[in-house]
């Protein structure tokens, strides 16, 4: 590549700089939130940027009672078995999609599309899934979100630019087309997949509403909706009235500030295994080989 | 022309692959949406959709005799997709061609980590945290109080709702949105490149020749979806600051079914307006695709 | 809310400035039979349960009794309630409990009981979600919470709820003594077509309350108790210093304020917004007092004394800025009152008491909006089974054990030395136990609230104090026990519009003059027809 001019990687590295910068303040005040002595979050009144005196007691008082220690295995289990699954049928059905002309093609590529549009209320779905006797199970958190329309279409955009000189030279070797999408389209493919990967990964450990619905005792629930009860559950301040429930607790804000770090470390720790699938040249090394 | 025997033969295996996504799609999706049909009911849980009585086009009577509070959550709903449309949407992609010229692979990856975190925040949080930095009485406005300035109003102001809330997702999504793109750029041939920089093509001309064609057809195909989705803008985002503002500047879809919907327990008003959201995301997303075709561009689906 | 008052039981009820007899009083007019197809229902016997003397007696009525310490004796357990597990859908203001497995406490719970309790839970926020679609899908748990009024009440409750009535009516309910302890207004409200549906979660009478930092009032030298509008913005002026960061009020103070022109209303929500008299009932927003109420509050927001944050901020935004002294004053719900001293440890000086509204000219008498009689009511799912019903009331009358008996100590506290230590007399949770104590047991069944602060005498009194002034003043509901179709499932949209423009008019977004059109507007479309329906109800 050419000689990148001096103004270019300034101002390049300018506008990196503030984003970075305007990401990394706020998380930083959470981080420091959530170990700063309840004196200090008094003192300030809600979130702190630097603590003298930290404590790890929000972390104590979410972790003790295990509840929190079993939400995250809750939440690793359908993320990771959530994600495999709807990566298979999301590559599988992008591509039977990714061939214009084939039987059905028109039909199954708009049902898909449609499904972006209209959605079924909590109400139909929650009968659906209580008639298909999945109420209380684990599985009606990944299969009603098995396929997002939206992942389905990106990936087979993805697919369509494969050259199709590519898939012609190995159907003339005989080649069935279960071998050409793991032989040649998957390994082109290594970016996209990943991306998707990613964002089912997301979808999944986010998810909480269909937990709340689906799932009867709390001791089931993901990391999420555990959360959400630290956070959301925000009317005043509790409706317990014997405060001997809560002697030393520490202040609401920085359990808050805790779970939500908990929460997040999980996914940061996996985006940098993803980021190496974002290499260049994978495409072209196929076509001169 | 091929038999559709021939055509069974041939594509048979494309269907079978498939068969899983779209009996889930079919399971999940399709036979729950006949629920819609609450659309057309005074639904009451008690009595089931077998049971509740219909009362024909009543739900949508807000839709179609332009209640002025159904029309400014409309018109707010598209105000808002129109900026973010033109002033959101082009961003991530102005983001990954920058990240992507950055030379130094661990520079490039560690402010590709920094800046998609914050899209893991929930809406509870990064609310809560621009209130602590700019809320009237939060730490920017105590500083400037403190050093005897004028203080700097956004939140609470109708006027700057818009403004305000464009820039929380800004900041939330802009990072996160870039990953799509880079795994785009990541296909762009290399070697049309180094041919342009050999023919003597500048950055720029390298940018607007060689590396957004190659992108074009992602960049196509996203603003179809994001038009096909531009009735629902934000509803947790807006519905946690809707007080501070008051209905007529904040009040969107979402949250107008919220507030006269759900809360009521009226899930007739909900579907209702829910079907009508799809309608219209139908419309946009073929005339999106229509005008994507004339462009050259295969959009989303093509004949 | 069903059943019909007599109309002179409306004007009894309408005309007391105090409660005094009317909540001690059993039941309900009295001319009607049991049966209650053709008259109001007989509520069950009221008959108080002490297990302990209270240090300050619950005087006048409607009072809580004060604790200074936790009683040293508790009486002999009762017996446990044999038979099969008991099913509960109910929601929580609290983070989840572990599960049953890793939690003593309930354990502990089911073998006192003797009957194994499983309880399914969700946040307050999603509760009206599972509701609904727990009963679209038609399997229900044995016990429903049922929180705030449906749509179709009356037809909802009947063909999924147990009819209640034979089992609870006038002395019937005593066969369950703790049952017959709960306040009578609070059964009004689990009332609908004369028949009664659940048992109530009961809540102080007290009502909302205008939290202050008695300590912070006290270092600027100023009165707990204003006594007129213009010390009252005195005082608040005084407590405001901008440049510091520091403002008087968390949220703008609008039901003090109402009071103070001698009406009631908890908005937004429109909540205790009607008043009766003579069987004619009003809307509060309609009269004159409500307009001129909005006028004060207009130039109250313009003098300063409000946080300019204060829209929309969250509760716990609002207690930081209580604990922070950010703010003096900070309105919330009477039952969120002792949580305050558990956040607050670290505040030295941190006292906090309940402010009244003045008056006006501090003349007449004072007016108190009345607080909800309940949190929800728990329903029996439909089951002819009288046996189980009787066995699930038998649960119920256990979990409202009264304060001070051995079973509240396996409720609210568990184990000793497991779940909870002795500090003097005073049982302290442990680590585990605080955690472990969550489970929502609370919003299925309880006794009524009593005050005790473990260590702090100071709060038992100060709460003590604001209920025996606030409780006389308040004015009861007139639609306490009545039951509006329209309200319940055509006022929610109404309502929104008008909380909407009435936010716009304290922001200063609109004149004080948009009130007049928006009332008149929710009053054509919803607000004449429930009032026809209250009056009808009250004059039968």
């Amino acid at each position: 590549m050419g000689e990148p001019s001096r103004l270019g990687i300034g101002a390049r590295g300018l506008v990196l700089g503030l984003g970075c910068l305007a990401v990394v303040v706020p998380f930083w005040a959470v981080l420091m939130t959530s170990i700063a002595s309840p004196e200090e979050i008094s003192r300030a009144g809600g979130f702190v940027l630097w603590t003298r005196e930290p404590t790890l007691d929000a972390y104590r008082a979410v972790l003790s009672g295990g509840i929190v220690t079993r939400a995250l295995m809750v939440s690793t289990g359908i993320t990771a078995v959530g994600t495999a699954l709807s990566l298979v049928a999301t590559i599988a059905l992008a591509y039977a999609l990714s061939r214009p002309g084939s039987l059905l093609h028109k039909p199954i590529l708009l049902m898909t599309v449609f499904t972006l549009l209209f959605n079924p209320g909590i109400i139909p779905m929650y009968l659906t899934v209580k008639q298909l006797g999945l109420l209380d199970n684990y599985l009606a958190l990944i299969l009603p979100v098995l396929l997002n329309a939206f992942n389905v279409i990106v990936m087979r955009a993805f697919f369509l630019e494969i050259p199709r000189e590519l898939l012609e030279s190995a159907f003339m070797d005989g080649a069935g087309e279960i071998r050409i999408l793991l032989r040649i389209v998957l390994p082109l493919s290594k970016a996209v997949v990943a991306v998707i990967g990613l964002f089912y990964a997301v979808a999944y450990w986010n998810a909480f509403f269909s937990a709340m619905l689906y799932l009867q005792s709390p001791e089931k629930w993901p990391l999420q909706l555990v959360l959400r009860t630290y956070v959301v559950n925000d009317t005043p301040i509790g409706s317990d009235q014997l405060s001997s429930n809560l002697e030393n607790l520490p202040p609401q804000i920085s359990v808050q500030m805790a779970i939500l770090v908990i929460s997040i470390v999980p996914i940061l720790l996996i985006y940098p295994f993803i980021q190496k699938h974002f290499a260049k040249g994978l495409m072209v090394g196929a076509v001169k080989g | 022309m091929h038999s559709l025997r021939n055509r069974w033969r041939r594509d048979r295996v494309l269907l079978l692959l498939a068969l899983p996504g779209v009996t889930a799609l079919l399971l999940f999706h399709y036979l729950p949406l006949g629920g819609n049909i609450i659309a057309f009911q005074d639904f009451q849980p008690f009595l089931g959709i077998w049971h509740s009585p219909y009362v024909g086009l009543d739900n949508f009577e807000p839709v179609l005799t332009g209640d002025p509070v159904f029309l400014n959550a409309l018109v707010n709903t598209l105000i808002i997709t129109l900026i973010q449309v033109v002033f959101v949407f082009p961003l991530p992609i102005c983001l990954a061609l920058i990240l992507n010229a950055t030379i130094s692979e661990r520079l490039k990856r560690l402010t590709q980590s920094i800046l998609y975190m914050p899209h893991f925040l929930s809406w509870v949080i990064v609310v809560a945290l621009f209130q602590q930095m700019f809320g009237n009485g939060g730490m920017l406005n105590g500083w400037l109080r403190s050093a005897d300035l004028s203080t700097f109003h956004i939140v609470g102001v109708p006027e700057l709702f818009k403004l305000m809330i464009t820039s929380q997702v800004i900041w939330k999504d802009t990072g996160w949105s870039t990953i799509i793109f880079l795994a785009a750029l990541s296909r762009v041939d290399p070697a049309q490149l180094e041919a342009a920089v050999v023919d003597g093509a500048s950055a720029l001309r390298r940018l607007w020749h060689v590396t957004l064609p190659s992108i074009r057809s992602v960049i196509v195909l996203l603003l179809i979806l994001r038009l096909g989705d531009s009735l629902s803008v934000g509803f947790e985002q807006i519905i946690l600051q809707q007080a501070q503002v008051g209905a007529g500047a904040s009040e969107v879809l979402d949250t107008y079914v919220y507030n006269h919907g759900i809360v009521g327990g009226d899930w007739g008003t909900a579907a209702a307006v829910g079907l009508i959201k799809g309608i219209v995301g139908v419309a946009l997303v073929l005339g999106a695709n229509r005008a994507a075709h004339a462009l050259g561009e295969q959009g989303v689906y093509t004949k | 809310m069903a059943p019909t008052l007599s109309r002179r039981r409306v004007l009894a009820l309408g005309a007391a400035a105090g409660l005094g007899p009317l909540l001690g009083a059993c039941g309900d007019g009295g001319s009607s039979s049991s049966n209650g197809s053709t008259g109001p229902v007989k509520l069950p016997t009221y008959k108080p349960v002490t297990a302990a003397t209270p240090d300050l007696a619950a005087e006048p009525a409607g009072v809580s009794p004060g604790y200074l310490t936790y009683p040293t004796a508790s009486g002999a357990a009762s017996e446990p309630v044999r038979g099969e597990a008991v099913t509960a859908l109910t929601y929580t203001y609290d983070p989840i409990a572990p599960a049953l497995g890793s939690n003593p406490y309930w354990q502990n719970l089911n073998d006192k009981l003797g009957t194994e309790l499983k309880i399914t839970y969700t946040a307050s926020a999603d509760y009206k979600s599972k509701v609904a679609t727990t009963i679209a899908g038609g399997d229900l748990p044995d016990m429903v919470a049922i929180q705030g009024v449906f749509q179709q009440m009356p037809a909802m409750l009947k063909a999924t709820f147990t009819d209640l009535t034979e089992y609870l009516s006038g002395d019937a309910v005593l066969a369950y003594p703790n049952l017959a302890g709960l306040p009578t207004d609070a059964w009004r409200s689990a009332v609908y077509d004369q028949r009664i549906w659940g048992i109530p979660v009961p809540r102080a009478r007290i009502g909302t309350v205008l939290y202050t930092r008695a300590d912070l009032l006290a270092k600027a030298g100023l009165s707990l108790q204003p006594t007129s509008w213009d010390e009252f913005k005195q005082m608040a002026t005084a407590l405001t210093d901008e440049r510091a960061g520091r403002w008087a009020f968390g949220q703008i103070p609008f039901s003090t304020i109402l009071e103070m022109n001698g009406i009631t209303g908890n908005w937004p929500g429109g909540a205790s917004a009607w008043q009766a008299k003579d069987g004619v009932f009003t809307h509060t927003g309609t009269t004159p007092q409500f307009a001129q109420a909005l006028q004060d509050t207009v130039e109250l927001v313009r003098s300063g004394v409000i946080h300019p944050d204060q829209a929309g901020a969250p509760n716990t935004k609002r207690n930081a800025w209580m604990l922070a002294g950010t703010t003096s004053f900070t309105i919330g719900a009477y039952a969120g009152w002792g949580k305050f001293y558990g956040q607050a440890k670290n505040v030295t000086g941190f006292r906090l008491t309940g402010m009244l509204s003045p008056t006006r000219d501090g003349t007449g008498t004072r007016v108190r909006t009345p607080g909800p009689t309940l949190s929800s009511f728990t329903a029996i799912a439909k089951t002819d089974d009288a046996d189980r019903i009787k066995q699930i009331l038998k649960v119920l009358n256990w979990l409202c054990s009264p304060f001070g008996s051995s079973e509240y100590m396996a409720l609210r506290y568990g184990v000793e030395g497991q779940t909870f230590n002795r500090n003097g007399s005073d049982p302290t949770l442990t680590e585990g136990g605080r955690s472990q104590t969550l489970l929502p047991v609370r919003y299925l069944a309880e006794a009524s609230p009593v005050i005790y602060e473990p260590g702090n005498r100071q709060a038992v009194r100060d709460q003590y104090d604001h209920q025996v002034a606030g409780v006389p003043l308040a004015v009861p509901d007139p639609t306490l026990g009545l039951y509006s179709e329209t309200a319940a499932s055509k006022a929610a949209s109404a309502q929104q519009e008008l909380d909407s423009v009435l936010l716009e008019i304290q922001l200063g977004n609109k004149p004080v003059s948009a009130w007049q059109p928006a009332i008149k507007q929710f009053m054509d479309r919803v607000g004449n027809k429930i009032k026809a329906e209250y009056e009808e109800q009250a004059g039968r």
